[in-house]
Formats: C-alpha cells, sequence, structure tokens
C-alpha cells in the first residue's frame, strides 16, 4: 500500500488493521481516541462474559492515519497496524 | 573514530548515522544507495535506527541491515515522517486533535501550538532517509545519533563546548525524540541536541528506559570525539604550575 502519491506532499491514509478478538476485552479506547472514527465497538454474539460482552472492530482501516494512537492507548496490546503492536 | 567513542564512552550500541536525500535531484543520490537494503514493510523511523544499530531487527528482512533505505510508504509513523519532511502532517495531528484526544492537553488549542513547535522539515522535501551503524557508513552522516545512559550522555556535553565554552540549549519535549528532537532539530539548529525519547520511540522500540540520546551535526562530530579524546591529555595543575615557572 503506498502511503503517498508520486510527487504528492499530503498523507494518504489507509492500513492493514488486525484485532486479536482473545486480548480484546471492549474497553472502547481505541474508538474514543482514535480522530477518523477507525474502530468501533460491537457486541459479541452468543457471549456470556460479562466482562467480553463487547469487541472492538476496525470497521475504517482506509480511514487510518498511522497516528499510532490506538497502539498506545491499548493495554490489551490488541492491536496491530501492518503486522506491528 | 566509531571504535574510539563506543571505547571511551563504553556504550552498549554504536552510534547510529543519518543522511537525508533531499526531493530535488533525488534520483541522482538514490541511485547510489540502489544496493542498499529497504524494509520489507512499514517501520516507524526509531524502529530503522534500532534496527541499524544492532538492538532488534524491524525491518522485516531475514538478516539484520546494518544499512536502511527509507521511502515515504515505508512509515508506519506518519508524525516522524511527516517532521523528516516526507509529506504534510495528516491534519487531525497538525490539527492539534490527536494529542488532545490522547488526553495530553486540556485544549485543542494548546495541543496545536505544541504541535507546530514540533521541529519539522518542509513537506515535500526529503525523499529517502538513509539510517546506517556508522561503522559501515557508506557516505558521511549528515546526523549521528549516540544513545546510552544520562552518565555517557553527559560525557558528550563538556567536550561539545570545550574549546568554545558555554552552555548547551536543549530542544526538547518528550515528543517525537528521535525524529524532531535528535535528527531534525540539529540540523536546522545546527548544534547538538538531547533527548530522553519519546513515548513512540519507547513504546515501539527503544526498549531500555535507562537509555536517552544525543543529535549530532556530522559535520560537528569528528571535533567532537577529537574532544572527548584530547581531555585525557589536558595539562595537571602542577604541569600548569611548571610551567607559569
Amino acid at each position: 500500500m503506498e502511503a503517498i502519491k508520486t510527487n504528492s506532499v499530503e498523507f494518504i491514509p489507509g492500513a492493514t488493521i488486525t484485532i486479536d478478538d482473545d486480548r480484546c476485552i471492549g474497553c472502547k479506547k481505541c474508538v474514543e481516541v482514535c480522530p477518523e472514527d477507525v474502530y468501533e465497538l460491537v457486541r459479541r454474539p452468543g457471549e456470556t462474559d460479562p466482562n467480553k460482552e463487547f469487541k472492538s472492530v476496525a470497521v475504517a482501516p482506509e480511514k487510518c492515519i498511522l497516528c499510532l494512537s490506538c497502539l498506545e492507548i491499548c493495554a490489551k496490546d490488541a492491536i496491530y497496524i501492518d503486522g506491528q503492536q | 573514530m566509531t571504535d574510539q567513542i563506543v571505547k571511551k564512552l563504553e556504550l552498549k550500541y554504536e552510534p547510529v548515522g543519518i543522511y537525508l536525500i533531499p526531493a530535488e535531484h533525488a534520483e541522482r543520490y538514490e541511485k547510489f544507495f540502489e544496493n542498499f537494503a529497504k524494509p520489507n514493510g512499514r517501520l516507524t523511523y526509531c524502529q530503522a535506527v534500532d534496527t541499524v544499530r544492532g538492538a532488534a531487527n524491524y525491518s522485516k528482512l531475514p538478516e539484520r541491515p546494518d544499512v536502511l533505505v527509507l521511502k515515504a510508504k515505508d512509515f508506519l509513523c506518519s508524525a516522524g515522517a511527516a517532521n523528516l519532511g516526507f509529506y504534510n502532517l495528516p491534519e487531525p495531528i497538525k490539527n492539534g486533535e490527536r494529542d488532545f484526544l490522547l488526553r495530553r492537553f486540556p485544549s485543542i488549542e494548546t495541543s496545536k501550538v505544541t504541535r507546530e513547535m514540533i521541529p519539522h522539515f518542509e513537506a515535500g522535501s526529503t525523499s529517502s532517509v538513509v539510517v546506517f551503524k556508522l561503522s559501515k557508513a557508506p557516505v558521511d552522516p549528515h546526523v549521528v545519533l549516540v544513545f546510552g545512559n544520562p552518565a555517557q550522555i553527559l560525557s558528550l556535553e563538556g567536550p561539545y563546548v570545550m574549546k568554545t565554552g558555554g552552555r548547551l540549549e536543549i530542544d526538547v519535549l518528550g515528543t517525537c525524540g528521535v525524529c524532531a528532537e535528535m535528527t531534525v532539530s540539529p540540523l536546522l539548529n545546527r548544534k547538538m541536541n538531547l533527548s530522553t525519547l519519546c513515548g513512540g520511540a519507547r513504546s515501539h522500540a527503544f526498549k531500555d528506559p535507562t537509555e536517552m540520546g544525543a543529535g549530532i551535526p556530522g559535520i560537528e562530530f569528528p571535533e567532537l570525539v577529537e574532544n572527548l579524546l584530547a581531555r585525557q591529555n589536558i595539562p595537571k595543575r602542577q604541569d600548569l604550575t611548571k610551567e607559569l615557572q
């Protein structure tokens, strides 16, 4: 994925974002901290554990500006951007 | 020279050299570096520095390279790439929203003003950055990065002003430590700068909390090492007395 266009000085957003479902506790911090609304909290279907009722999903990775706030805020190291935590 | 500073300061890792290829006439410069390693995936600037110095390998290459050539597309951290002159900061970082959302500042205004003050090159002015272990330098570096504990970095301060005397004024915030404070600031201000690194650098690469860094303009580095080594040859007080007699 090209971060910038040739001869452009404007950053082109977009990244490959993976969330480790087993680690994510649905704390919503990544949702709150992301300036581009890349993440949303969704209910885990059939989940009975109240501590794991929700999980974060990267619904708009094409909007990621690589500010890495989500990596900084995630206490569970559940987020990977382009393969990196 | 690398051996001398490593030995004298007992550095764990040798210094790292940085060479910035300007966008203007980039092809001329890049041709020279075409056979050097490029990362096999995105990484942050501080990870590239940590990779070539030998602390880790974030390049996704099977063998850790001593020299890495980074283009805009290789950067995982947009702020680092923007500071180094690859492109404009994404708007939410530029306007202060991102740092405000991270609860770093009580208002977007404070956040924006602070962001504007971080040393950075003009967007689009840089085409590539070459990061290399100093002993493997393919060219004279524009900046030399030295990492060590506070006592080791302290050992650079006196020798830096040894001949002129004076004080060191440090340009630091603890944000964009390796890119802005250690690389851009020494070039813009033409003097050594110290950094306690930043949260990003410590989170993504530099895992030793006792480490800090100094960025030295490449042109000043040989004299700094010379001064560092010359200190042991400064006459003792007793010798001065004899000379005065």
